[in-house]
């Protein structure tokens, strides 16, 4: 993979892993074949600060959670008046981090 | 992997955990103090409007007396609840004792079959009449 897109790669999407993943995809992906390349570029990331805006505006319904892939704790969050307010709560400091590790879930296929 | 599983068996146990506090803290008040009305609802709080889950309380007290109907004219999803937190910590504990991941890969399929989009669809109409249902309650024509 031609470095300059890598960069370009990181610098664009690096907002949406943990920081200290970035090295590791920056290395991975220098060395992926071409091929591997095209896929990584059309791959759909969350938006860490879009899902902090829905976890604060509907993450009682545990909307936040459907997004991000967790339906079996989305319901759960749905069912329980958002954890009785309190995971609700917990979740607006949990959803960005949750969010850049799912990222990463998605990505990882592709690096390994 | 392992660590999603842990994380969801620790999720499990705090939230029923902290399920059964909440219902012990509801019940002292009520018979203590005769404290009966104790929102933790947030949006309720906010807005006035009963979230789809609001009555839940209520709907677990009923079925402790015995009263399923009652139970269910206060929310069903609160039967729901019931269910859940009864059986999860017993299938929690039988999982950690056995070493076993069998609430893991229950919920794994729970997840793959919200995939669908029947299945989805069907969820969402159910939960929004209930949500509309417990809002025509609190607000009567």
């Amino acid at each position: 993979m031609e470095e300059n897109k890598v960069e370009l790669f990181i610098m664009i999407k690096g907002k949406y892993f943990r920081n200290y993943q970035l090295p590791e995809i920056r290395d991975r992906m220098k060395k992926a074949d071409a091929s591997t390349q095209a896929v990584i570029q059309t791959l759909d990331f969350k938006e860490p600060t879009i899902m902090l805006v829905v976890s604060i505006l509907v993450g009682q319904l545990g909307i936040d959670r459907f997004m991000v892939g967790d339906t079996g704790l989305g319901i759960l969050k749905l069912i329980t008046c958002g954890g009785l307010g309190i995971w609700t709560i917990v979740d607006w400091f949990l959803i960005m981090g949750i969010t850049k590790d799912k990222n990463m879930e998605k990505l990882q296929p592709f690096l390994y | 992997m392992t660590t999603s599983r842990n994380t969801l068996y620790v999720t499990a146990t705090i939230l029923c955990l902290s399920g059964y506090l909440y219902l012990l803290v509801i019940y002292v008040l009520h018979q203590v103090y005769g404290i009966d009305a104790f929102g933790v609802c947030m949006m309720k709080g906010l807005t006035t409007i009963p979230c789809p889950s609001c009555g839940s309380t209520g709907a677990i007290f009923s079925l402790l007396k015995g009263d399923v109907q009652g139970a269910l004219t206060h929310n069903p999803i609160g039967l729901f609840l019931a269910v859940i937190m009864f059986i999860t910590p017993v299938w929690i504990t039988r999982d950690v004792l056995f070493k076993k991941e069998t609430f893991w890969r229950f919920y794994q399929e729970v997840q793959t079959l919200f995939r669908k989009k029947t299945i989805v669809a069907a969820f969402v109409l159910l939960v929004l009449a209930n949500w509309a249902w417990n809002i025509s309650k609190t607000f009567p024509l």
